[in-house]
């Protein structure tokens, strides 16, 4: 049992401290920032909404009350999966917000669940491949798109203290997972914010797309990336010319000193 | 004389210490001079100081881990027919310096002199004309390492004085007293062979041993690109002699001339087309050379992506560029404009003579250290855009020869940093703007982003039609930066 | 034995000059090291003692000595090519700037061949050298390197840095049998010298006169005396004292005294008085330290640092 308690140094990059995956020092037994795992109740009624109610009706207080029906609990669970929520005049439900909390955490994990922790980095899948596979799931609940991200970029609380740091642990994830190399200083926070751009746009793009199969997001979403991943070249670029330009400059002050 | 028994002596006293060693390591050999790396830089500067009056009497060795003595060495009396990939411009001062000051006889007829670089951007018509008699020559890299070896065998030169240790690499290096970083290093070579050296000189290329072991960090990137060097055929030899090169956005392309109807070529690239550049036909190959100087980026990249399918044979591929070649010709407006701004067509590949190698540009931040010198490639790499690659590196070894002919004048001790700064504090500036030269066309001419291209092809244009501007970069070109000679 | 000695002017009249004769008898003969006539003052063997482990540090505070050693031997070497007459009547010597009138083909040539006969000229003659206040052995060193040097002698009063010079010829196989160090004073040098050679040291002894004429005593006819001293005068003041012990803090502070300088002019009427006929100036040199180009050379040479080069006729 203690040394599930140390952390693994995983190979694909430095144990990450400040929000580490569970799985990786510890059985998981709630999937953070939930409160319940797997096999609570709560998980097995919001993912079949997700799966099932929600397609049919949209991101509302029915499609859990339909899940909970179909599924046989007592109607008076609803209060239990909104419980850890605040209520709010901004959105309608405590449990509609938690399902909508639910829908970016559990696809979030999803995410990384089949990558193993000591996959070399050359196996890794790349970040374009989890970009791509992170839309995916958003293609049953396509049509209810705008309606999600409508909800979830309410300015309050819920935007706050959800909606964006969830987007930001995306990024971090879907960098962290992928073979992408991960930089230990300021364009950490710059690819990560450059990711986030490209996932949220190309969500955004498509909530209004309507072609079959959503092939022209997958479109938009390589090549926005692609395009970010190349400005992102640009920085490095330039930020390596200035400071080899710094460096050649003391050179060849030094090397005139030098002299006498 | 005193001088060698003394040197046995201290050799004893050396040895006594360093009975503890590995056994099978054999007690170090003093020398003066140590060259790691017979490249170029290498053999010239070993020559140049058996040349030199005031060096000659340095005990100078030569390390290399390839084949000199055979490949090189026979080079010089028995050259192949064809001319070798490797082939590098040379610019009059560099050559002066390697016929009068070394006295070495490169094989003329196996040089190319030039009158003129022709520049164009592959996105517009943005051309760069620049023209002056003997601007540059074409020499194989094979044939100033042989002509160089040839010096050095001519002047017959005594076991004790100069020693060739060709086909070992050096196994490690390291201070003679560890906590002395002005203590002669001892340099151990593969086969155990040791020598304990006044001067260690790095002339081992990009990744130079001697640089990892003198701290000097080296600054630069590289460009994840790659080149191919082929030698060519043409059609028929060129009425003007002139080296030609087209700057597509994927990276530039370069038509070089060599004597009759030869040519070589060095054309930039990303990693994955130079691979399928590579694995094409002879004849495949030589068509999209064709091609790549006179048809645009999207043409070639049609071609790159069809050929990647392997979706068209070669024979449709050639016949295809041939066309759409013809019809760039016909909508030409003067017939003579073919020849004029246009590289002769090239009517074959030679052999296998198709390599690719890595881009990059690295500066090392100083040429030397206590006790170590480094020079040519392990000092400065480049894109060989500006054809100043060797150039730099000759200039190095002249001026460090100049910096040790000084020293030993002024009886100063030739490893300490005070006889090997002059020669630091000379080329760090030169070689600091050659490489900025070449960086900068580099990274001018590597976007097809369209304002950008309307702005260099503007610029283009003014330079070719602004003299003054123009003269001034065909000089620092044609003089790699240094000072014009003297009419002697 | 009388003898007259060079007084330095008292601090309260830089730039005056002017000399006083006056005459004193030369100091006995003590075996003692530390109190000698021509040795130094109990400070300045101090001073140099602090200054041993820095010594042969190119980087460190002795930059400037290094630099400037290279002018010392540029000038060593022009002097001793100037001390040979050529005796081959082949060689053509043309007695007119043959590099204006003449071609440069025919101007190198005829340079060459000048130069040629007289290294071999100078190889010929395997001179011994002394070096007095040789310090680290820097100058020594560089001497021992030419061709034509056969054996340096090097002295000085301070064991510490006498030590540091030892241990360093050892690293150089190549010189290590030309030189010999000693810890004596001046006085206890017996041999005659072809060259001897006395830099940067009159400005740290009580009676440089009594040096001189010790030197000069042992210098063999037609040798040759090289010395180098600071001017006593406001421009080396404020180059040497002001600006390269406080400000730039290049050399470190004490190693000068302005009251110890001594005027080119007046070593000059040192030897007029005492040695007249017997003696001739064959060059001076001024030279001044400058940051970015180490020491340059120019011929005021009543200001500032200087070199001189005296040959000692029959």
């Amino acid at each position: 049992m203690l040394k599930n308690f140390v952390p693994k140094r995983t190979a694909f990059g430095l144990t990450r401290f400040y929000h580490p995956n569970p799985k990786e020092y510890v059985p998981q037994l709630t999937l953070p920032p939930l409160l319940y795992g797997k096999d609570s109740k709560q998980y097995k009624i919001l993912s079949h909404s997700l799966d099932v109610s929600v397609p049919e009706f949209g991101f509302n207080e029915r499609a859990i009350v339909n899940s909970i029906n179909l599924l046989g609990y007592p109607s008076s669970i609803l209060s239990v999966i909104g419980s850890s929520n605040t209520p709010s005049f901004l959105h309608s439900s405590t449990a509609l917000m938690e399902l909508l909390k639910f829908n970016l955490v559990a696809k979030r994990y999803q995410l990384s669940e089949d990558i193993p922790l000591d996959t070399p980095v050359e196996e890794l899948p790349s970040l374009e491949d989890l970009l791509i596979k992170r839309l995916k799931m958003d293609v049953p609940i396509g049509p209810h798109l705008s309606q999600l991200i409508a909800q979830l970029s309410i300015p309050g609380p819920f935007l706050t203290d959800t909606s964006l740091p969830e987007l930001h642990r995306l990024a971090d994830d879907m960098i962290y997972f992928s073979s992408e190399k991960d930089h230990p200083d300021f364009a950490w926070y710059a690819k990560r914010m450059g990711v986030s751009t490209a996932y949220m746009s190309s969500k955004l793009f498509m909530a209004q797309d309507r072609s079959p199969g959503y092939v022209d997001t997958f479109e938009f979403a390589k090549d926005k990336l692609k395009r970010i991943m190349k400005l992102g070249d640009y920085y490095n670029n330039a930020e390596e010319y200035a400071w080899y330009v710094l460096m050649n400059s003391i050179n060849m002050a030094k090397s005139k000193a030098a002299r006498g | 004389m005193m001088l060698v028994r003394s040197r046995i002596v201290w050799q004893r006293f050396v040895a006594r210490g360093f009975a503890t060693g590995g056994a099978k390591v054999k007690s170090p050999q003093l020398a003066d001079v140590l060259i790691v790396g017979g490249g170029p830089a290498g053999l010239t500067l070993a020559a140049a100081i058996k040349a030199s009056p005031a060096l000659k009497h340095f005990k100078t060795v030569l390390v290399d881990g390839g084949d000199i003595k055979d490949k090189v060495g026979s080079f010089y009396d028995s050259p192949p027919e064809n001319y070798t990939n490797r082939v590098v411009s040379l610019t009059p001062p560099s050559l002066d310096f390697i016929k009068s000051k070394v006295g070495i006889n490169l094989m003329e007829d196996r040089m190319m002199v030039y009158d003129g670089v022709y520049v164009t951007d592959g996105c517009s018509n943005g051309t760069i004309d620049m023209e002056k008699d003997g601007i540059s020559h074409m020499v194989e890299i094979l044939n100033v390492q042989s002509s160089a070896l040839k010096r050095l065998t001519d002047l017959q030169l005594g076991e004790d004085s100069f020693k060739l240790i060709d086909k070992t690499k050096v196994a490690s290096i390291k201070y003679s007293d560890p906590n002395d970083a002005t203590s002669w290093p001892i340099v151990t070579l593969e086969d155990g062979q040791a020598f304990k050296t006044r001067l260690l000189v790095g002339a081992d290329g990009f990744n130079s041993p001697v640089r990892a072991f003198s701290g000097i960090q080296s600054r630069g990137w590289f460009y994840n690109e790659f080149g191919i060097v082929a030698t060519m055929k043409l059609e028929y030899p060129p009425y003007k002699v002139r080296g030609w090169q087209r700057f597509l956005p994927t990276g530039p392309i370069a038509h070089l001339p060599l004597p009759d109807d030869n040519a070589t070529l060095v054309w930039t690239h990303n990693d994955e087309t130079t691979k399928l550049l590579v694995s094409l036909t002879p004849e495949a190959f030589t068509a999209m050379v064709n091609a790549a100087f006179v048809l645009d980026n999207a043409d070639m990249q049609y071609y790159y992506n069809k050929l990647k399918e392997k979706s068209i044979t070669d024979k449709d591929l050639i016949e295809d560029i041939d066309s759409r070649i013809q019809q760039v010709f016909d909508n030409l407006e003067n017939e003579s404009d073919i020849d004029e701004c246009y590289p002769t067509r090239i009517a074959s590949i030679i052999g296998e003579s198709r390599a690719r190698f890595p881009m990059k540009m690295f500066h090392a931040d100083t040429y030397c250290a206590e006790r170590i010198a480094l020079l040519g490639d392990a000092a400065h790499t480049t894109h060989p855009l500006a054809g100043q690659g060797l150039n730099m590196g000759e200039g190095d070894t002249e001026a460090l020869v100049n910096a040790l002919e000084k020293a030993t004048y002024r009886g100063l001790d030739i490893g300490s940093l005070l006889a090997l700064q002059p020669f630091w504090a000379d080329r760090y500036s030169t070689n600091t703007i050659l490489l900025g030269i070449a960086d900068k066309c580099h990274k001018l001419y590597g976007t097809d982003f369209a304002p950008m291209v309307g702005l260099r092809t503007i610029g283009a244009n003014f330079i070719n039609n602004f003299s003054p501007i123009k003269d001034l970069i065909t000089n620092t070109l044609g003089t790699s930066a240094r000072e014009p000679i003297a009419k002697k | 034995m009388m003898s007259r000695n060079i007084v330095r002017g008292t601090s309260g009249s830089i730039g005056s000059g002017k000399f006083v004769v006056k005459a004193q008898t030369t100091g006995v003969n003590l075996r003692l090291v530390k109190s000698i006539s021509t040795g130094a003052d109990k400070d300045e063997v101090k001073h140099f003692k602090e200054l041993a482990p820095t010594w042969w540090d190119i980087k460190g505070s002795q930059r400037i000595l290094h630099l400037m050693n290279l002018n010392r031997v540029d000038f060593i070497r022009k002097i001793m090519a100037q001390s040979i007459k050529i005796s081959d009547p082949d060689v053509y010597v043309p007695g007119f700037d043959y590099k204006k009138f003449l071609p440069s083909i025919v101007s190198r040539n005829v340079e060459n061949q000048i130069e040629h006969e007289i290294n071999s000229e100078l190889l010929s003659k395997q001179m011994h050298i002394l070096d007095i206040g040789c310090g680290g052995g820097i100058l020594t060193e560089s001497m021992a390197r030419l061709p034509y040097f056969k054996q340096v002698t090097g002295i000085d009063l301070t064991p510490e840095v006498l030590e540091i010079a030892k241990e360093h010829v050892k690293q150089d196989p190549a010189i290590a049998h030309k030189i010999k160090y000693e810890l004596k004073p001046l006085e206890e040098v017996k041999q005659n010298y072809e060259v001897i050679t006395c830099f940067e040291m009159l400005e740290h002894v009580d009676k440089p006169s009594e040096i001189l004429d010790h030197a000069w005593k042992l210098l063999k006819p037609n040798g040759v005396l090289f010395l180098s001293t600071i001017n006593r005068d406001m421009i080396s003041w404020l180059t040497t004292i002001v600006l390269g012990e406080y400000i730039l803090k290049v050399v470190p502070i004490g190693t000068h005294h302005v009251e110890k300088y001594i005027n080119s002019s007046e070593i000059i009427e040192w030897f007029k008085e005492n040695y007249n006929g017997h003696f001739e100036i064959m060059d001076t040199l001024g030279c001044m330290y400058v940051p970015t180009k180490g020491w340059v050379e120019h011929d005021r040479v009543n200001v500032g640092n200087y070199m001189m080069a005296i040959r000692k006729l029959k």
